[in-house]
């Protein structure tokens, strides 16, 4: 363990000096290559809709408990009424939207990333 | 009686320094002390953020909240669940990947400036000290009531251990003190959810009818503690973009490995945390229910005695061994959460002044292994001080404030230039100064200005000053960015930041293996 993170910490800093010695013109054609494209809009057509739903979903609720408080008291069963069912229904979007994005990530982002470095590594070889 | 509250709070006590005693055996390097040398599992790593997150307030205040406020306490809870999605989605993977042991760590690799750094240290600091010292008043009052000692005894003792932990053991005592305590606070709200449900033959629902029944249709409705419409609003901007500018959350993300271990390290989170907050509707309800609203005022005027006392009467009421033994319990568990978030809070601290303001800023860099260790454990000692005399110094005043703003400020001024700099390529630092600036200056006045401060004579009259301070935060940023003079080839850097912040990649040579072998 010990080992591991101190090769880490120096490789760190030799990257660091790599990279910085790197002409700005291959980083730039890193970040337009196909593969970081690919992965820049795999990620926004991920967290777009899923961060854009939840955020209006809400923030829709708070202002519903700021300004709408007869529906809020609209009965649902017995006492728990349509307040309560949205905070509910909070609770389960958060873990659903949750675990959406964690799978589709671990299966897709680490993948296209690995491609995209591949790919940008290619180009300072050439 | 007080010899049980005791032996139990020794015991957790005696387990947590076992581990101190592990862990700093195991902590020689700056990796290790700051970062638990990179190598945590998801689980851990999301159990200890459990435990970072579910802090005393969180615990006995929500609970507290939703026995004596209603339904806007149940908000409160579900608000510090909702607070992750941005963290997940947007934050952890860039955090992550850019920087190495703190949150000024990112500003500075992608503005290569120690003026960013030093604006990066003051969000930092003050941030963590407006969070720590409500924690520590909470806890000497906390204390002094279940074990009868003095405030000021109480809050010096939890300093003592907050800085027996991090002295010692680092990152590694720090995130297993936090996995003990997420531990203990999850089992002792699981038996105390079966015990009320018993209560109420498994009938959720009894507990709103009840409820409703004896204090009124406004405990299921908002507004028993929010008193302006923007209220709610502007409380969830403050958790959900604030969570995101919380530099000891952030320090959590550089225990993992790489981007998937972070990301499934927040899962963890949200389901650990996620269902303590969905359950403390239930606890609230049934202390208000069993307890009943009087007694629970009685007992602290802040409601925050409310679990405890639900605790106290499952197990078999006052002056029972049971009872006696679930409330005795229950105080040890809290004060565990209070020394695991602390601790959390003293070392995200540390790294600040050790890591930022001397290795990188005073020193540039040019520091040994060796010395680095010694200056974090000498700045963890001066911020453990600094926090105890604080925590003394608050002693009976209203630190209500502070809570608010600690979250506030996080958002107006840490979470702006943190998303700035990741996703805009002219953001330079004249717009960091003046983001850090604009969003510091204007939640501290706006907070004071507001009725968490002036009660009733309020001139801002929303609690929470987000709504209007994180606006300010960003058109601080933006204005001071447009109007410095353009850097063509600070514009052209951000491809490099970029590249590395969105694949976890350092450089080109070296893709995808790099990564993998650390895992190892």
């Amino acid at each position: 363990m010990i080992e591991l993170s101190q090769d880490s910490s120096l490789a760190l800093g030799d990257v660091q000096r790599a990279r910085d010695s790197l002409p700005a013109q291959q980083w730039h054609d890193a970040v337009t290559s196909p593969g970081f494209r690919s992965l820049i809009a795999a990620k926004r057509r991920l967290v777009g809709p899923l961060l854009g739903f939840s955020l209006v979903f809400i923030l829709g609720m708070t202002l519903l408990a700021g300004y709408g408080r007869p529906l809020m008291a609209v009965k649902v069963v017995g006492a728990f009424n349509v307040g309560y069912l949205l905070i509910l229904l909070t609770y389960v979007l958060c873990w659903v939207v949750a675990v959406i994005y964690v799978n589709v990530a671990n299966e897709n982002f680490d993948r296209l990333a690995g491609e995209a470095a591949a790919e940008a590594a290619g180009g300072v070889r050439s | 009686m007080k010899a049980l509250t005791i032996s139990i709070f020794l015991a957790i006590l005696a387990l947590t320094l076992a581990i101190t005693y592990w862990a700093a055996r195991k902590t020689n390097t700056a990796s290790e002390f700051y970062a638990a040398g990179g190598n945590l599992t998801a689980r851990a790593n999301g159990f200890a953020l459990a435990g970072d997150w579910m802090s005393a307030a969180a615990f006995l205040g929500f609970s507290g909240l939703i026995a004596m406020s209603g339904m806007d306490g149940s908000l409160y809870a579900v608000a510090a669940l909702a607070a992750f999605l941005v963290v997940l989605m947007v934050v952890a993977e860039p955090v992550r990947n850019t920087g190495r042991f703190t949150y000024g760590d990112v500003i500075a690799e992608r503005m290569r400036s120690r003026h960013a750094r030093l604006a990066a240290v003051i969000g930092t600091i003050v941030v963590n000290l407006a969070y720590m010292v409500p924690q520590m008043a909470g806890a000497g009052a906390l204390i002094k009531l279940m074990l009868g000692i003095s405030y000021e005894s109480a809050v010096i003792m939890v300093g003592i251990g907050m800085l027996v932990y991090v002295l010692f053991g680092g990152m590694i005592a720090t995130t297993w003190v936090q996995i003990v305590k997420a531990v203990l606070l999850l089992a002792a709200a699981a038996v105390l959810v079966m015990m009320l449900l018993a209560a109420v033959r498994f009938d959720p629902l009894t507990l709103f009818v009840t409820v409703e029944a004896r204090y009124g249709s406004q405990m299921l409705l908002p507004g028993g503690y929010f008193k302006h419409a923007l209220d709610p609003l502007s409380l969830f901007l403050s958790f959900m973009f604030g969570v995101a500018g919380l530099p000891h959350i952030m320090t959590r993300f550089y225990t993992v490995p790489d981007a998937r271990t972070a990301r499934k390290s927040v899962l963890w989170l949200m389901f650990l945390a996620g269902s303590f907050f969905l359950v403390t509707t239930l606890i609230g309800f049934a202390s208000a229910m069993f307890v009943g609203q009087d007694a629970i005022r009685a007992a602290d005027k802040g409601g925050n005695l409310a679990l405890p006392l639900l605790a106290q009467y499952l197990g078999g009421g006052p002056g029972t061994f049971g009872g006696q033994l679930f409330l005795a319990s229950i105080s040890a568990v809290a004060f565990a959460a209070i020394l695991a978030v602390v601790a959390g809070l003293t070392l995200a601290s540390s790294g600040a002044i050790a890591h930022d303001l001397y290795v990188n800023v005073i020193r540039r860099g040019d520091v040994t292994e060796a010395e680095q260790v010694r200056v974090a454990r000498l700045a963890t000692l001066g911020v453990g001080v600094l926090a105890v005399t604080l925590g003394l110094l608050a002693h009976g005043i209203n630190v209500g404030v502070l809570v608010i703003l600690a979250i506030a400020i996080a958002a107006s001024a840490n979470f702006p230039i943190i998303l700035l700099s990741m996703f805009w390529r002219r953001f330079n630092t004249a717009g960091v100064i003046g983001g850090v600036a604009a969003g510091l200056i204007s939640s501290v006045i706006l907070a004071f200005l507001g009725p968490a401060f002036l009660k009733s004579d309020a001139i801002f009259p929303i609690v929470n000053p987000t709504i209007l301070s994180m606006p300010i935060g960003f058109l601080g940023a933006w204005l001071c960015t447009v109007l410095s003079r353009r850097d063509a080839e600070h514009e052209a850097r951000f491809d490099a930041f970029v590249f590395r912040a969105q694949t976890g990649t350092i450089v080109p040579e070296a893709p995808a293996v790099a990564t993998s072998a650390r895992q190892d």
